[in-house]
């Protein structure tokens, strides 16, 4: 990654497609020393068109554009080329936003009630090859349920009873549909499935059953193996 | 209007269509009658027959020696031979005429022969005569008019006349012999001739009648149709010799040679219109391939016979054929209706109606006790039966097939009435929320601002201290707002489904659902962004999007398990929920069993020509299921 410095300032430009946004940004990121804005874009079209020929260092993107929105123009960008980095400036805050932005790797990715300082420190932090993600997103969501390639260990995390909890719900089922099928409470698959889903580290039942699905196939076989040895 | 129905239908309206048949029906019957009564008031003189079977020979013999071989078998022999005449045998009959009138007679065997028959008569006084009817190919003897075998006995002839007659015939043969008066003859001929006359009207009126229907209606089945009559049509006037007598008096042995071949298309064209008619292919292969077969046998013999290739089994075959074809035509009709083709039934009426008329004819031909005179009455009078009847079918495919149209329309109009009421009141109901969350909401965050400014503005003596935490307080107002507008504007416009595709539209829906209700989520979806149009995915939301509406109003349920499957042809969805399973206000007995937003997520699948499934178990919880088809 090339380091910028006070000699060569990054050359920016800013795709929003509100003047009083672009302006304001553009007061606020020129004031320091080390960028020099040198376009700026009213739309998604206009924006691309401009990064192809001025090739500049930082694009700072808005996603809820006229013609094109950020994100394909993201994509079109990454197409050729992941040098240039871009900070996704938006007012979006829904995770599903973030994650395609960070699949497209986004360098930043901002809100647009976000302060002045966290601008600056996003600015930084990317000039110098890093990704800042706007403090508005809660950690905790972006984890990413490990998958078990090993039974053995799945099998020493959890119960008997809570292996077949998640076999049902790799099935789709609801709790109480659950609870019909093993014939338990309701409120014990609760439990089961609160006690499973601290001992893996998820959160919610979406995760939960997300995790239950990717390893259906050995949750099948383990079951098997139960009911081979069992009988 | 009328033009109009007739262009879409090719048929009038339906009372006038009714009144056609009503009439035409009673027409036919009417110009029937006067021949049917000369035809029958002729009463003949009955000879009671002997008969007996000898090995065939084609040898000619003089009166005396034809006595002198027949009569000692003759007599020695019970009388009362019936059944089928084997293929090498002839048979021999005798009979005497016990009185004379002093005039001619006319003796004639009342039924339509393919052989020949030969006669030898002698009076008490040794006058004697010999004379042959035949149509066997390649001779044919044929003196008089029609084709039954007629022979004049000589007025001069002393009673008691014996007289000996020996058939030998292709098939089926039994009869009676008729004597009557030669005046009384023609007579009853003369009745025939008006009788056919009518039959020849009626069944040309129902050949063109379909025949218009079908270049109107573009229908193979009424082509079929036409071509079936004409067959009848032609095979009649082979048998009964109106053929002979008027359209080609010229030609020699024209029956004996085609008659087969004309039966053969008769079958040809009969199998294939029941086929098609009742789409038999579909409904049951087999009878369809047994169908063909029948079909491929009837032309391969006819064929053969017409070549030239006559030895006696073929003959014996085609009439298996003619016989399986018969039951065919009896026993398809029934399975169509029994599996629900509902304008079988008057394909039934007519296809019973013509064996009948066949087992009646040879009932009658082998017990000798003639109820219908002239005995082609009963094949003829079949025959048109089966012509009207089925005419009928087909003008009951018609009218049926246009009642469920009508049906379909109907259903499909309502359907569509009682979607677009819907489509109203939810527009009108999101109005409200909308109005209310901008009322309520938005509004009450942009007062609160707008005091706090004034309160900033107006107190200039303020503390820095306390302005800082108005305007703290003011900046969390914003914030807000901000968020009220952002919910605002995606319930309006999923902005996401767009740019982020159906899955991530649908999880981020259930995600902010379920934080403001309190629900727990999962959700297994398939991508299936490039399969669908923009106007399916939106759909596929906003019924998502409804169903959850409902689930959070509702259900008082935890937990909602959304799956979007890429099943071959179509998208199925899924949205389950634990909560009650109970309708919205079941309490309320006079309410529908399907909420207002049921019809509404109804309307909108059916719009786009998808399924759409409710199940509901009480206690257990809800699960809409609908299916969109890919385009």
């Amino acid at each position: 990654m090339t380091q910028f410095h006070s000699s060569s300032p990054a050359r920016v430009l800013i795709a929003d497609d509100h003047p009083v946004f672009r302006q304001g940004l553009r007061l606020v990121i020129e004031a320091h020393p080390l960028v020099e804005v040198v376009a700026e874009a009213e739309n998604g079209e206009s924006a691309l068109v401009q990064i192809r020929y001025l090739n500049p260092d930082l694009v700072f993107l808005d996603i809820a554009m006229p013609d094109r929105d950020g994100l394909s123009v993201l994509e079109h960008v990454r197409e050729s080329d992941n040098a240039t980095r871009v900070i996704m400036m938006t007012s979006y805050h829904e995770q599903a936003y973030l994650n395609r932005a960070m699949e497209l790797k986004v360098n930043g990715y901002l809100l647009k009630d976000d302060s002045r300082d966290e601008i600056i420190q996003c600015l930084e932090q990317v000039l110098q090859g890093g990704t800042y993600i706007s403090p508005s997103f809660s950690q905790s969501s972006l984890c990413i349920p490990r998958d078990f390639s090993d039974i053995r260990e799945l099998k020493s995390l959890l119960t008997e009873k809570e292996l077949k909890v998640l076999s049902l719900v790799a099935r789709f089922m609801t709790s109480k549909e659950i609870a019909r099928e093993l014939n338990i409470s309701y409120r014990t698959v609760q439990n089961h499935r609160l006690h499973i889903s601290r001992k893996l580290g998820l959160r919610g039942i979406h995760q939960l059953s997300r995790f239950a699905r990717r390893n259906l196939q050995a949750l099948q076989q383990l079951e098997a193996n139960e009911t081979g040895s069992g009988g | 209007m009328l033009k109009d129905t007739f262009l879409i239908t090719g048929f009038p309206g339906k009372l006038a269509q009714q009144c056609i048949y009503a009439t035409s029906i009673v027409l036919l019957l009417i110009s029937l009658y006067p021949g049917l009564v000369v035809a029958m008031t002729a009463e003949p003189y009955e000879a009671s027959l002997q008969s007996a079977d000898t090995p065939r020979s084609s040898e000619s013999f003089s009166v005396q020696e034809a006595f002198d071989k027949a009569g000692e078998l003759l007599w020695r022999r019970p009388a009362q031979v019936t059944g089928f005449l084997k293929p090498d045998q002839v048979r021999w009959y005798s009979l005497r005429l016990d009185s004379s009138t002093g005039s001619n007679q006319v003796l004639e065997i009342p039924h339509p022969l393919l052989g020949v028959v030969d006669i030898w008569a002698r009076d008490s006084q040794g006058k004697s005569m010999q004379d042959r009817f035949g149509m066997r190919v390649p001779f044919s003897h044929h003196k008089h008019p029609g084709n039954m075998a007629a022979f004049i006995i000589p007025g001069d002839f002393v009673a008691p006349v014996d007289v000996l007659i020996r058939v030998d015939n292709q098939g089926l043969m039994e009869f009676s012999t008729t004597v009557r008066s030669v005046d009384e003859w023609l007579r009853h001929e003369q009745g025939l001739n008006l009788f056919y006359g009518a039959f020849y009207g009626a069944m040309l009126v129902l050949l063109f009648y379909n025949l218009f229907l079908a270049w109107g209606l573009k229908d193979a089945s009424y082509l079929l149709y036409v071509l079936f009559v004409a067959c009848l049509l032609v095979s009649t006037s082979l048998l009964s010799g109106f053929g002979k007598q008027f359209l080609w008096p010229d030609q020699v042995g024209i029956e004996s040679r085609y008659l087969f071949l004309v039966s053969a298309c008769n079958t040809v064209a009969g199998l294939s219109f029941l086929n098609v008619f009742l789409g038999i292919r579909k409904i049951s292969r087999p009878l369809w391939l047994i169908s063909l077969g029948i079909i491929g046998a009837a032309l391969g013999l006819a064929l053969l016979y017409t070549l030239g290739y006559q030895p006696d089994w073929l003959a014996g075959l085609i009439y298996l054929n003619i016989f399986f074809s018969l039951i065919y035509y009896m026993v398809v009709p029934v399975v169509a209706y029994l599996r629900g083709v509902r304008y079988a039934r008057f394909a039934i009426l007519a296809l019973w109606v013509y064996p009948i008329s066949v087992l009646l004819y040879f009932w009658q031909l082998f017990s000798g006790e003639y109820w219908l005179r002239p005995l082609h009455l009963w094949m003829a009078g079949g025959m048109l039966l089966e012509g009207i009847l089925l005419s009928l079918a087909l003008a009951d495919k018609i009218n049926l097939l246009r009642q469920d149209k009508q049906r379909i329309e109907r259903q499909a109009a309502s359907q569509r009435r009682q979607f677009a009421r819907g489509l109203i009141h939810t527009q009108e109901r999101e109005r409200e929320k909308f109005a209310a969350v901008l009322h309520d909401s938005i509004g009450h965050d942009l007062l609160i601002l707008k005091h706090g400014l004034k309160n900033l503005a107006g107190w200039s003596d303020n503390s820095q201290v306390t302005n800082r935490e108005i305007l703290h307080r003011l900046q969390e107002q914003c914030e807000n707002a901000l968020v009220n507008v952002r919910q605002l504007s995606q319930q309006m416009h999923p902005h996401m489904l767009k740019r982020l595709g159906l899955s991530a539209a649908i999880e981020t829906m259930l995600e902010n659902a379920a934080n403001a209700g309190g629900l727990e989520w999962a959700a297994d979806l398939d991508d299936v962004d490039d399969k669908l149009d923009m106007e399916q995915a939106s759909t596929v939301y906003r019924v998502i999007q409804e169903a959850l509406n409902n689930i959070l109003k509702h259900a008082q349920a935890s937990e909602v398990l959304v799956s979007m499957r890429d099943r071959g042809p179509q998208v199925v969805v899924s949205i389950k929920d634990d909560g009650t399973g109970l309708p919205p206000h079941a309490k309320n007995k006079n309410w529908p069993s399907s909420g207002f937003g049921t019809s509404n997520m109804k309307g909108r699948v059916e719009l786009l020509s998808g399924w759409f499934r409710l199940i509901r178990t009480p206690g257990e919880g809800t699960e809409v299921r609908f299916g969109l088809p890919y385009r």
